[in-house]
């Protein structure tokens, strides 16, 4: 934990010196999604979970400063007892760049069964860059991170884990857009007991922010 | 002996008598000349007074005087028998006082009649200007001269610059006893005047297509133009958006999009490997990484953007019409522009003798 508190010590920083107060009144955006998820986690075998997710998020923009609040939900199939999988999170972020943000904040999963809750809340530091694809209509971003900190609700601790999202966003009309892309996580207990691996193609439909 | 002394003192006399004539002034001359005509000695009267004109009794005589004098001597040569020299002495005096009238009590028919005759043939003019300074407000009231003609003529009213050069013409036509010339401040083409010296010209007396005198009134001319605001220059480039391409935006997308598009596909494969990944992660590489070519392909560097260019085109339009307006307002403040005129003595003159 005492990484995570440093990071997130940084962070709240440098937000506070590089966001001018002028630029401090916020804009909204937010998009709602439907995703094609897949997970695999080396308890099942090789047999992997997949089923369709919904979710959306919310993001609070201040100047260089933002806020993002993540939720998706999906009902898996494939495996007995059937699963959900329940995630949220919570991003704190500043632009250093017009292409770069750095963010940090808690992710919390939870794989619901008859038989019991997995609790998985894992402290991410994240790298975003975007770029701009075609004028001002179309743009790409990419965002990895790796896992500071872990807690499990299971009998081994949390090892290690990495992720990566990437995709396109496409301004359609107004203030809305479209988007497509991939989020990759891995999530590790111990020294590798268990590797759990969640993989989502999405759709996107948002509004403000582009 | 006694002869002697006695042609001595006639000749002193006669040197006393002459000296005595030659020292008179011309106001003695005339008093001398208006006393003989009253004793009918016309003869005595007509040499004495045109000795005292010929001695410069008309710059130095009061004008009551002076037109007296000249009457007098206009009529000693009527009854003298001499009417060219009559006509000649009333010319004189028509045009130094063109609106003096002889006394039909008190002379007879023979000379007011010549005398008539006289004023009728001597076509004068005489210009006056309002007294100190006049303020013109261009567009709203105009400068006046008037003038008094001594009989109906047709006159040319003209102002002109400094140098001769003509400025703008007041009138041309017939006058009769007297009319009013109005001048704008402005010359033929409208144009207000710098400010300078110059000069109303009203010519009379048109013989055989040249005009035979000229009257006068100099003019110094103040122009006081209203503040104008300055028209602006050309567009600053702070406001244009550049209408052609650079190389960054084109690179950016192709950069971009083949970056991402591989960090989508490679970093998954390296974090978990060993893990069996699905193939949506090549679906979305796929889609940023054409993304980026078709980035590349719209945004080639030298290819005109049309958006910057519409909208360089409004800001253009935009900034002329903004001139316009200046133009305008400049024109309406231009044309409240004030003269202030101040008028010198008249003068007048005789064309071959000015």
């Amino acid at each position: 934990m005492t990484m995570v508190r440093w990071w997130v010590i940084v962070l709240l920083l440098a937000v506070a010196v590089w966001s001018p107060v002028e630029a401090q009144s916020p804009s909204v955006s937010g998009a709602v999604q439907a995703s094609l998820v897949s997970f695999k986690s080396t308890t099942t075998g090789t047999a992997s979970m997949s089923g369709l997710g919904v979710g959306g998020f919310v993001r609070v923009v201040a100047g260089l400063a933002q806020l993002e609040l993540h939720y998706e939900q999906a009902a898996m199939s494939g495996t007995d007892p059937k699963q959900d999988i329940v995630e949220g999170e919570v991003l704190l972020g500043i632009r250093f760049l017009p292409w770069l943000t750095v963010k940090v904040g808690p992710r919390i999963r939870a794989n619901v069964t008859e038989l019991g809750t997995e609790r998985w809340v894992l402290w991410q530091g994240r790298i975003r860059t975007d770029t701009r694809l075609i004028g001002s209509t179309v743009r790409a971003h990419v965002e990895v991170w790796s896992i500071l900190s872990g807690d499990v609700n299971l009998n081994d601790a949390f090892g290690q884990g990495q992720g990566l999202e990437g995709g396109l966003e496409v301004k359609l009309f107004g203030a809305f857009w479209g988007g497509l892309g991939y989020r990759f996580d891995r999530d590790v207990l111990g020294d590798g007991v268990r590797t759990d691996v969640t993989e989502r193609l999405y759709l996107r439909f948002g509004m403000g922010g582009f | 002996m006694r002869r002697a002394v006695r042609l001595l003192c006639g000749v002193l006399f006669f040197c006393a008598v002459t000296a005595r004539g030659q020292a008179q002034t011309p106001e003695e001359l005339v008093e001398r000349g208006l006393a003989a005509f009253t004793q009918l000695d016309f003869n005595a009267a007509a040499g004495l007074l045109r000795s005292a004109f010929a001695a410069g009794a008309a710059g130095i005589l009061e004008p009551d005087e002076h037109a007296e004098a000249l009457t007098m001597l206009g009529a000693a040569e009527v009854f003298r028998g001499n009417p060219n020299l009559a006509r000649d002495a009333f010319r004189q005096l028509v045009l130094a006082f063109p609106f003096y009238e002889v006394d039909e009590l008190v002379f007879p028919p023979e000379v007011t009649s010549l005398f008539a005759r006289v004023k009728q043939s001597t076509p004068v003019v005489r210009l006056t200007a309002p007294p100190g300074e006049q303020v013109v407000a261009v567009g709203q009231n105009t400068y006046q001269v008037t003038v008094r003609a001594n009989t109906n003529h047709e006159i040319l009213a003209v102002v002109t610059r400094g140098d001769g050069r003509l400025v703008q013409t007041l009138f041309t036509g017939p006058v009769g006893d007297r009319m009013v010339l109005r001048w704008d401040g402005r010359d033929t083409t409208g144009a207000l005047l710098r400010p300078g010296p110059y000069t109303v010209s009203v010519r009379s007396g048109l013989e055989a297509g040249a005009w035979e005198r000229v009257a006068q009134l100099p003019l110094d001319v103040q122009v006081r133009l209203a503040d104008t605001i300055p028209t602006p220059g050309a567009v600053p480039d702070s406001l244009l958006r550049p209408e052609i391409r650079g190389k960054r935006p084109a690179y950016e997308a192709l950069g971009g999009g083949v970056l991402s598009g591989l960090a989508i596909v490679v970093i998954p494969s390296v974090v978990a490997s060993g893990s069996e990944l699905n193939g949506a992660r090549f679906a979305v590489a796929g889609a940023v990484g054409i993304a980026g070519i078709v980035g590349y392909f719209k945004q080639r560097p030298g290819t005109p953007i049309p958006a910057n260019v519409s909208y360089n085109q409004t800001v253009y339009a935009a900034w002329q019409d903004s001139i316009a307006v200046i133009q305008r307002l400049n024109a309406t403040r231009q044309a409240v522009s004030e003269l202030r005129i101040r008028a010198g003595p008249p003068t007048f003159a005789e064309i071959g003798r000015e």
